[in-house]
């Protein structure tokens, strides 16, 4: 129900909201009366800024990308354009913001269950390609913020289309317990000139330009490894991490790992002739627990059949069924952390191609 | 007095209509009443209590108790299949 100061017009497509000015003050009004936001200060979505997000764009307003839930909104060029006003993107950007939404509205994702689960899963958005350098995307020193307006701003831009189209607002539509501080922003860039490998989108059968990759996870946990010249004690700290029983993939075995290493610790590991594969297989075979302390601390897990069917106690079983699950790219500057980023379990990460 | 801002709403369409609510049941006496598990924690014994429960108070009968292969998930088609034949589903959303 429109406010006093509110006059609204339009129907449920195209609907307009006209306030006295845009000033904080009128615009925070808004944002309470509606229940819009993120609970930081928006620029106003006005018609002008839309269109000439949408027009820098040269796409059709009305082509959909998906369809988000709980509440099953439209996602169109047009309601993506809206929210990524809101979050203050550059125009550049709006192809990342509009790939990501159609990745995270693919079936592997089961988005509906990450929107509305208890757990505090946020989508990471990773950038790769050429449009990293082009729209001024920073996957060096801070690749995970702050400091970064387009980093900031698409990765603010995919929560306010999760919790406007998608209905997601805390406590109706997401249910996470606790939240987590990616629910505000989560979006980084993949560092190809530093990385030893391929560019991660062709590990994942993606050769475009400039692709996205949207999963679904915690927080990023940090490793430091000040030390290492070579990569088993380097990727042991990596495997320790993800061997904590508080995270999903302890239980569900389908869940992947992202490992983002910075450049220093993948010139290390890479430097010893080892491939990115070399790291999934290894980061299979030493994040293991044993049988009997995973047993202990669930009632109930979600293992594929070869993995429940090992009866012996003692046996090391892996946090994730296959070495696949394990995603391994390069992001961040100088320094020696990196991290690993647990899944929420019964969701796929996607890579898709970026294109109007 | 300045001109009004002219803000579009950033929440678009829903892309289908919302379900509309079930009618009333009705008598439940000899009628079947199912549970659905939603596969959390102790959720099978809270959900099938409260079956029971209404069956008493109604004369229903607790006719079927499943279980989605996961909470992360909707149930599986064959399972909403079966839920079909009940008039009255128990179940849960959440921990």
């Amino acid at each position: 129900m429109a406010l006093p100061d509110q006059t609204v017009t339009g129907d449920e497509d195209d609907e307009v909201v006209e306030v006295a000015d845009e000033s904080p003050e009128a615009l925070w009004a808004l944002l309470a009366s509606r229940g819009w936001g993120d609970g930081l200060p928006i620029v106003a979505p006005t018609t002008e800024r839309v269109a000439e997000m949408l027009r820098a764009a040269g796409t059709d307003p009305d082509e959909q990308l998906g369809v988000v839930p709980p509440r099953d909104g439209v996602a169109t060029w047009h309601a993506v354009a809206i929210n990524a006003v809101m979050a203050g993107c550059h125009p550049a950007v709006l192809p990342v913001v509009a790939a990501a939404v159609r990745a995270l509205t693919s079936p592997e994702v089961n988005l509906r269950g990450v929107q509305s689960t208890t757990h505090p899963v946020a989508p990471l958005v990773i950038v790769h390609g050429e449009i990293v350098d082009r729209a001024d995307f920073n996957a060096a020193t801070g690749t995970f913020g702050p400091g970064n307006r387009a980093n900031a701003t698409v990765g603010r831009a995919i929560r306010l289309v999760l919790i406007h189209v998608g209905g997601a607002r805390p406590g109706a539509g997401d249910a996470s317990t606790q939240g987590q501080p990616s629910k505000y922003s989560y979006c980084i860039a993949e560092r190809t000139d530093a990385s030893p490998w391929p560019a991660y989108p062709r590990s994942r059968g993606v050769d475009a330009a400039s692709a996205v990759t949207v999963a679904c996870g915690e927080n990023p946990h940090n490793f430091h490894d000040m030390e290492s010249s070579e990569p088993v004690r380097l990727l042991t700290k990596a495997a320790s991490v993800m061997t904590t029983l508080g995270s999903n993939n302890a239980c569900i075995s389908q869940g992947e790992f992202f490992v983002v290493l910075c450049p220093e610790h993948a010139a290390t590991i890479a430097g010893h002739g080892w491939s990115r594969r070399d790291v999934q297989s290894f980061l299979y075979e030493r994040a293991r627990l044993p049988r009997r302390v995973l047993r202990d601390a669930f009632d109930t897990v979600a293992w594929v059949p070869w993995l429940a069917a090992i009866d012996d106690d003692a046996a090391l079983l892996p946090m994730t069924d296959d070495p696949d699950n394990i995603r391994v790219l390069v992001a961040g500057g100088a320094g020696k952390h990196s991290c690993v980023i647990p899944s929420w379990g019964m969701t796929k990460s996607v890579t898709v191609a970026v294109g109007p | 007095m300045s001109p009004a801002v002219r803000i579009l709403s950033p929440e678009g369409r829903v892309g289908s209509g919302p379900a509309a609510p079930a009618g009333p049941v009705g008598s439940l006496a000899g009628q079947p009443v199912a549970v659905l598990d939603n596969g959390k924690p102790n959720a099978r014994l809270l959900l099938t209590a409260i079956a029971e429960r209404l069956a008493i108070r109604t004369d229903a009968v607790v006719s079927l108790v499943a279980a989605k292969a996961t909470a992360a998930e909707p149930a599986e088609p064959d399972i909403l299949q079966q839920l079909a034949a009940a008039r009255v589903v128990v179940t849960g959303s959440a921990d």
